[in-house]
Parts: C-alpha cells; sequence; structure tokens
C-alpha cells in the first residue's frame, strides 16, 4: 500500500464520525472495495456495513483525494 | 488563426508569439549578448552572474567592453524615458570589476587549421572564436602582434596595463593562438594559406588584397569569386567627410560571422542553414512607464550603486501583452509559445501524463488574446482544436464539461424546449430566440418580450426556446454540436426560416457562423430601430446615473449589437462610460468556453479581474457576464433591466447570481406561460417530491459543486425509498447516496416533526463505488464492471 493508498484508507475510515447501517443497524468496517472510473480501477479503503455491503464515500474523500485520483486517471488514460 | 496540430503546424504557432524573442538592445548587438539577461542580474546585484552571462558571448571582453561602439543603446526602448540604459559603460564596468567564474569547459582539441591574414578587431575575434572551439589557429601579422589593433583603437594603448584589460585578454589568448610576423599580407601569403588551411580569413582593414564588400555573401561573407575557402570582414568605415576608422562591434561581428562560415567549411555543414538572426523584438506597451534619467557619467570607476541603479532601469522588455490582460493564462503560468508547445505534447504524448488536460480545457475560448496581440496569437483557436482533437480521440475527460453538456440538454429538452410560430401565421416573419441562460435567469422580462415583439412586429413573430448548441461546440462535442444544429435547421425550417432575433451574443454568433443562410440579428438592434418602446406600464427601475459598458467577449466583432445597447441605455437615461479594454478588446467575464465548469477556480479570477477592469456599477447585455460580475461585488445590470419590460422591476444590480436549478425551473416556467398563452394549454406546475429546507449557505455550496436541487431531491428520495440510508448515532443524521448517472450524489439530512427534510450537506464524485450510490456491493458489482469492459472493448 503506497502512501496515497495510505491516506485514502484514513479519509475512508471516518473515525471522527460514528456512522451505521441504517437498514442493519450494524457498526461499519474498513474494507478494501474496488473502484472504478474512466477506464481504470482503484482498490480504495471505505467503511463498510458488514451485512448488506452499504457502502460509505464521506465528504473529505470525495471531495478531495477522489478528485485527485479521477484527474490522475484521466491523464493517463490513453484511449486504448 | 489556422490550427494544424502536426510538428510543423506548431513551430508556426511558436514562431507566432514573439514573447521569447530577443529585446531590441540584443537585435543590435553584433554578438547577441543577452543584454537583458546581464541587466537582470547587474539590477539583483548579482555581478557573478550577470559576468557569467557575458562571457559566454562576448569574444574578448577585456579588450571588446572598451572598444565596442554598443550599437545596442541606440534602440532601446529607454530612449524616450529618461534615456537609454548606459549598456556600454555597465559592460565594462563587469568586466573591469569581476573575474571570469570558473575555467569553463574544456573544449575537445579539432584537426583542423584555420588562417588569419591580419589581427585588427575582425581577425582577433575570429581568431579566438575559432581558438574557442579547438582549432589549430595561425594568426598572421606584419609588425607586433598587437600594433594593428593598437593603432586602429589609439585609446586601448593607454590602457593596456589596466585590471582584466587589454594585456591580460592579450596574454590569454597567446595562449591559445599562434603568431606568425609575415613581411607582408599580400597575394603570395593567400595562395599559401589556402593551401595550407582549412579555411582562412581576411581582415579588410590590414590586407590590401582584400575584396570588397559588396564581393562577399553578406550572411556568410565568404568570399565569392576566388578559392571557396577565404572569408573576409573587417572593412573600414568611411565618414560623410572622408575620414575613415574601424567600427569595433561591425568589424569585430564580421569576425564572428565569418568564423562561423569557417567552421562550417572545415567540417562540411550547409553554410547557411538557420543562420538568420531573430529580428523581431517583442512588443512592449510603454504606456504608463514612469521616466528615471540616464547615468551621468563621470571621473573614475563607477560604483556598485550607481550601477545597480542604471541597470534597473531596464524595461526587461518582454511582450505579455495578452497574459496580462487574462487570467486563466495568468493562473496556468505561461505565454502563448509555451502553452503551444506543452498542448501539442499533450495531444502526441504515447504513454505517460497528459499534464495539459486542464490548460486546454479551461480557457474561456473568448479571443481577447487574439485582439491583443501584435501578431494576433489565438488561443482559442489552438484550445478549441486541441480540444475537438482530444474528444475524436477519446481523451477527453469526462468530468470537464460535464455541467455545462447537462445544462445544455435540459435547456433542449423537455421542459424546457418549446417551439411555436405564434399565433398569427404557420409561417412567421421573425421568430424570438431569447437563449437559454437569459430565459433562465429573466423569465418574465422574457416572456414580455416576446409578447411585445409579437403584438408591434409585421408578420407574425414564433419563439424558440432552447440552448443553441454552443456549450457543445465549446467543448469540442463536434458531432453533437453538429446534431443540435442540424436539429434547430430543421425546426427553424418548419416555421419558413424566419428571421432569427436573439437576445444572447453567444446564440448570434452561433446563428451566423453555422447557420449563415438565415437572417438573424441581435434583440437590441430591433428594440433600438422600433420608435418608441412600450408604454411604461411599470414604474421605473431604479439605477445609477452612470453605469461603465461591459460587451460580451461572443460580440466583440458585433458593432451593430454594441452600438445598439448603447443606444437603449442611453434611451433609459443612462450615461454611458467605457472601461480601458472594450468594444473589440472586451474581457471575457469567465463563462466563455465552459470555463465555469472545467475549471471554477479561474472562471472566478476571469470575472475578478474583469469586474476590477470595470471598475464600478456596470451594464452588461450578456446576462452570463451580468450574474458573474455581481458575483464579484460590482453591481451589474443586464440592459433588459432597464427596459421597460414585465412587471415592475425587481432586479437590482448587486443581487446575487441565479442557480443552474433555478435557471432550469425558470425555463419551464416560460415554456408554461407561452403554451398557455399560444396554445391556450395549461401545463402543470412541477409537484416537489417532499417537502425540503436547506440548512444555511447550503444552496450556494450546491452551486459551486454544480449539484442541483432536484439531484439532492431525487437522492434523499431514494434513501427515503429503499432504506439504504447510515445514520449516525450522535447527531442522528441520516446519509444517503444515488447515481442517476455518471455522479455519486451523497446527502447528509434529517426530517423534522412536521415532515420537512432538511439537508445538512451534500457531495459527490464520479468514481463508481460498489455498495453507494444503489450500486448493489460485491458480486453484482464484479458482473456489471465485466459488462462494462465487454462493451468498451467490443465497441472497438
Ligand atoms: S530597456 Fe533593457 S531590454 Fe529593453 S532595449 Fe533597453 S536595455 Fe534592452
Ligand atoms: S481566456 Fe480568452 S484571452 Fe485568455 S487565452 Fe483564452 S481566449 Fe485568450
Ligand atoms: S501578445 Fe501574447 S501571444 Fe502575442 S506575442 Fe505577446 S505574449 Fe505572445
Ligand atoms: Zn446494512
Amino acid at each position: 500500500m503506497d502512501a496515497r493508498e495510505k491516506a485514502l484508507e484514513q479519509e475512508g475510515a471516518v473515525k471522527e464520525r460514528r456512522w451505521i447501517c441504517g437498514r442493519c443497524k450494524r457498526p461499519l468496517e474498513v474494507e478494501s472495495v474496488p473502484t472504478r472510473y474512466a477506464h481504470g480501477g482503484l482498490l480504495i479503503q471505505l467503511a463498510r456495513c458488514p451485512q448488506c455491503g452499504l457502502t460509505l464515500v464521506p465528504k473529505p474523500l470525495a471531495e478531495g483525494r477522489m478528485v485527485d485520483m479521477q484527474k490522475r486517471m484521466e491523464e493517463t488514460w490513453n484511449g486504448v | 488563426m489556422a490550427v494544424t496540430l502536426d510538428q510543423q503546424g506548431m513551430h508556426a504557432l511558436e514562431a507566432r508569439c514573439s514573447q521569447d524573442n530577443p529585446p531590441r538592445c540584443q537585435v543590435l548587438c553584433p554578438f547577441n549578448v543577452d543584454i537583458k539577461g546581464v541587466l537582470v542580474q547587474l539590477g539583483k546585484g548579482n555581478a557573478r552572474e550577470a559576468r557569467k552571462l557575458l562571457q559566454r558571448v562576448l569574444p574578448l571582453p577585456g579588450i571588446m567592453s572598451r572598444i565596442c561602439e554598443h550599437p545596442c543603446e541606440s534602440s532601446c526602448l529607454r530612449a524616450n524615458l529618461g534615456g537609454p540604459l548606459a549598456i556600454g559603460s555597465l559592460e565594462a564596468w563587469l568586466v573591469r570589476e569581476e573575474p571570469v567564474a570558473g575555467a569553463g569547459f574544456p573544449v575537445r582539441r579539432k584537426s583542423q587549421t584555420m588562417a588569419i591574414m591580419g589581427t585588427g578587431v575582425a581577425g582577433l575575434v575570429c581568431a579566438a572564436d575559432l581558438a574557442g572551439k579547438g582549432y589549430t589557429v595561425v594568426c598572421c601579422h606584419t609588425g607586433t602582434p598587437e600594433s594593428a589593433l593598437q593603432a586602429q583603437f589609439p585609446k586601448l594603448a593607454e590602457e593596456w596595463d589596466d585590471q582584466r584589460g587589454p594585456a591580460a585578454e592579450w596574454a590569454a589568448l597567446a595562449g591559445k593562438v599562434t603568431f606568425r610576423e609575415v613581411p607582408a599580407l599580400d597575394r603570395a601569403l593567400l595562395d599559401e594559406l589556402c593551401a595550407s588551411a582549412d579555411a582562412v580569413f581576411v581582415d579588410a582593414s590590414q590586407c590590401d588584397i582584400a575584396p570588397a564588400r559588396e564581393a562577399c555573401d553578406p550572411l556568410t561573407l565568404l568570399w565569392q569569386e576566388g578559392d571557396s575557402k577565404v572569408c573576409a570582414g573587417g572593412w573600414k568605415e568611411t565618414t560623410p567627410t572622408g575620414h575613415t576608422f574601424v567600427s569595433a562591434a561591425r568589424s569585430g561581428g564580421e569576425g564572428r560571422t565569418a568564423a562561423v562560415t569557417m567552421e562550417r567549411l572545415a567540417t562540411h555543414v550547409s553554410l547557411t542553414a538557420s543562420r538568420e538572426r531573430e529580428t523581431r523584438s517583442p512588443a512592449m506597451i510603454l504606456d504608463g512607464i514612469e521616466p528615471s534619467p540616464r547615468l551621468v557619467p563621470h571621473e573614475g570607476t563607477l560604483t556598485r550603486e550607481e550601477v545597480q541603479a542604471e541597470a534597473r532601469r531596464c524595461l526587461e522588455c518582454q511582450c505579455l501583452i495578452c497574459v496580462k490582460a487574462c487570467a486563466y493564462m495568468q493562473k496556468y503560468k505561461g505565454y502563448p509559445r509555451v502553452f503551444a508547445r506543452m498542448i501539442f505534447n499533450n495531444l502526441t504524448i504515447a504513454q505517460g501524463i497528459r499534464k495539459a488536460n486542464s490548460l486546454i480545457d479551461s480557457c474561456a475560448l473568448c479571443r481577447q488574446c487574439e485582439e491583443l496581440c501584435p501578431e494576433h496569437f489565438s488561443m482559442a483557436d489552438l484550445c478549441l482544436a486541441a480540444r475537438e482533437d482530444m474528444v475524436h480521440k477519446g481523451f477527453m475527460p469526462q468530468s470537464a464539461f460535464e455541467f455545462a453538456m447537462e445544462d445544455m440538454e435540459s435547456a433542449s429538452t423537455d421542459p424546457c424546449l418549446f417551439v411555436h410560430p405564434g399565433t398569427q401565421t404557420e409561417t412567421p416573419a421573425q421568430v424570438f430566440f431569447p437563449g437559454c441562460q437569459l430565459t433562465g435567469c429573466r423569465p418574465d422580462q422574457v416572456a414580455a418580450v416576446y409578447q411585445y415583439l409579437a403584438d408591434s412586429l409585421p408578420g407574425g413573430t414564433g419563439i424558440y426556446l432552447s440552448c443553441c448548441g454552443i456549450p457543445a461546440h465549446w467543448a469540442g462535442e463536434k458531432k453533437r454540436f453538429e446534431e443540435h444544429v442540424a436539429n434547430m435547421k430543421e425546426a427553424l425550417a418548419r416555421m419558413g426560416n424566419p428571421r432569427i432575433i436573439t437576445a444572447c451574443s453567444s446564440c448570434l454568433s452561433i446563428f451566423r457562423e453555422f447557420l449563415p443562410e438565415l437572417e438573424s440579428v441581435s434583440l437590441w438592434e430591433v428594440l433600438d430601430a422600433q420608435g418608441t418602446l412600450p408604454a411604461e406600464k411599470k414604474e421605473k427601475p431604479a439605477f445609477p446615473q452612470t453605469l461603465v459598458v461591459q460587451d460580451p467577449c461572443s460580440a466583440r466583432y458585433d458593432e451593430g449589437w454594441q452600438k445598439a445597447v448603447r443606444s437603449l441605455a442611453r434611451k433609459c437615461g443612462v450615461d454611458v462610460t467605457e472601461p480601458e479594454l472594450t468594444g473589440r478588446l472586451t474581457a471575457c467575464c469567465g463563462y466563455g468556453g465552459n470555463q465555469w465548469c472545467s475549471d471554477p477556480e479561474a472562471a472566478r479570477q476571469m470575472a475578478r479581474l474583469r469586474a476590477e477592469g470595470l471598475g464600478g456599477p456596470s451594464l452588461a447585455s450578456c446576462i452570463m457576464c451580468r450574474e458573474r460580475i455581481a458575483d464579484q461585488g460590482v453591481a451589474c445590470w443586464h440592459i433588459l433591466d432597464l427596459l421597460p419590460f414585465g412587471p415592475a422591476s425587481t432586479q437590482t444590480g448587486d443581487q446575487d447570481s441565479t442557480s443552474l436549478s433555478a435557471r432550469r425551473a425558470a425555463r419551464a416556467k416560460v415554456r408554461r406561460l407561452l403554451t398557455h398563452v399560444l396554445a391556450g394549454e395549461v401545463l402543470p406546475e412541477p409537484v416537489p417530491q417532499a417537502r425540503m429546507r436547506y440548512a444555511e449557505e447550503m444552496l450556494r455550496k450546491l452551486e459551486e459543486k454544480h449539484i442541483l436541487q432536484e439531484d439532492v431531491e431525487a437522492t434523499l428520495a431514494f434513501g427515503e425509498r429503499s432504506g439504504a440510508f447510515f445514520e449516525d448515532l450522535d447527531s442522528g443524521h441520516r446519509l444517503t447516496s444515488y447515481r442517476p448517472r455518471t455522479v455519486t450524489f451523497w446527502v447528509e439530512y434529517t426530517q423534522d416533526e412536521d415532515g420537512t427534510y432538511v439537508v445538512h450537506d451534500a457531495w459527490c464524485h464520479r468514481m463508481r463505488v460498489p455498495g453507494a450510490g444503489g450500486e448493489v456491493a460485491s458480486t453484482a458489482f464484479a458482473k456489471q464492471t465485466e459488462d462494462e469492459r465487454g462493451r468498451i472493448s467490443g465497441g472497438r
């Protein structure tokens, strides 16, 4: 795991808020989630309901690193 | 400006921008000294760096700096602002006071031999240059080696032993060349040298047998008759009174030119290829530069302070005319010449990172640069061509223009699209095409203007509510844009191709360029031509007596538009004043080119720069200019806000801009209003899905993120319906996400006792995340991804 993904993990974990799954009422657990964008994929550590899989993307991640990653994937996409 | 996206095309573009070109002083320097660079370093008190720059190109500095007539000064742009820079004195000071740093690079010895006939200044410069390149150099002279030079410049003999002066320079040269005393510099000697050396230089000031200047090729100084390996230079000049003398600058320059030719002769390289020096200096605007007096010469050496002060008078001649006026170029920290290179690299890169994507996608395509640049460099043409190329090749980032394209789509389809020939005839004489943004921001006025046109123009007036398609054009989406134009063409044909009256300068530019067979005109010209405006039913809106006019960038070439707006404003009792950049030179507000969407920060900076340029309450004739300038805190009225249309005006110049969501709602409203009037049909008003309330500042934040209220509402509804939400144990907030298209929206909310939903926060991202936005986690998603993969590879 490189430094970038580590940072993603921290942001994804949303330690500061106590979210639970509204459906299953279970606390969330951090998992490696395969996300996709443009023509690539990326594993991101995200908080997720262990029962139904409902997954949370917190605001700092969505508006911070995810934007950077999106941009990066757009820049390296070479049309193949 | 024609743009060809190949190597040659890019070279042509780069050459158009003179920003990197040598300043006028350098153009006149026979040795191409980077005078500006030297002066900048001296101005910073960095004599060591200055000396290094000088050493690189000035031959025999200890001699040359004392005798050069400094032709550079004669064209210095400071001339009328306190006098030209004292370049000659500063160079002489620098050579005397500052030792040469380091030993320089060792040169590889070459096998060829070069012969010099005559050791005047031309011969010596030629010898020094060739020796510096590692050739064996033999200098033939009569008398003592230095006598010719001293005779040409008696001043040198007096200063011969000065600090780092001629004697030191001479000693260094003597270590690198061989001096050979000969009885005469004559024909026999020339024949001998031609037989033994690889190339020969004849110093015309010393040799009677030298050819006349006219007998030598001006570019190479090759003697055209005789042996084909002889160059000449250093001819004496004659004053009008018949006095002869040697010009150090000119002769030294000829020595250098000849040295280049001789090296090429010896190494069999083309004598003429890429030898023309750039003579076009960057354009400079001298307005507003304060004069400051030139250094006064005095006895004794200059002090460091005097040198620094004089060097600081240099204007550091460079162009940047276009950059100074464009916030976008300032943000990307460059100028068109380097941008062209970056953009070309971006388009041709096979592997690696496309660093210039944002540069290409963020230009406002406003063409101000094109008008300001003395060479009419057009970043707009360049960026538009690059965008079309990226779309064509499939490299265009999805995120760049998505919101703009969605806005266009929504304005051009149900429930906003509306085309009707009016009540008078199926083929009206004209059709009103207000433009989607004006309709979105001024719904009541737009409906009222239509009524007025329908009542007062002969032949019937139709209405056409839609986007003109310019966002797709700006986005480089050629195909989509062509389809849009084809649709409009068809709709207009069904109405019998009426004259198009539009209130938007962008729409007008599209009609004129892409539907030139149809007549199109601005609403302002039509209104201005009417003898009287509608009776003032409403109270007069309040606006300042004087307004600064903001011409829209898409009307910069449209004098009819500009005149009509000013005339109408005057009829409304306004005194119109002009900003510094106006009409053809007007600046963009940041809406053009979809800049607001692809680079909101650049767009804000554009708006700010423009608002500052306007400097006070202003008058726009494009509604986006109005909105964006007002957002910068400079009150701005739209021309329609002055005119007596619609209900009693509530519009004031400092009113905030209208949100994307509100604009959509307003377009649908105008359609409902006019459908009722024209077709007698009552369209249903939209029913909100739920009662919603937004926490403070939320609406502004949504707008900044380009999130629509309808997306927030749909997301919330999805969460409540599916039960797929999180709960915060501390605050009780719910959090849900929904992905209606290529964006996943997140909404954090609570519900009041009375059932109203309160939105506390919202955000969005483009990445697809299994388990979020309605996508099922794990297995189902893995399958979807495969389907998607299959689609992608199958489609190619
Ligand atoms: S102002 Fe400076 S850069 Fe410009 S011509 Fe004069 S010396 Fe050269
Ligand atoms: S934003 Fe306008 S002035 Fe600036 S580079 Fe683009 S077209 Fe030129
Ligand atoms: S105005 Fe701009 S594009 Fe034109 S020469 Fe100057 S820096 Fe280059
Ligand atoms: Zn669950």
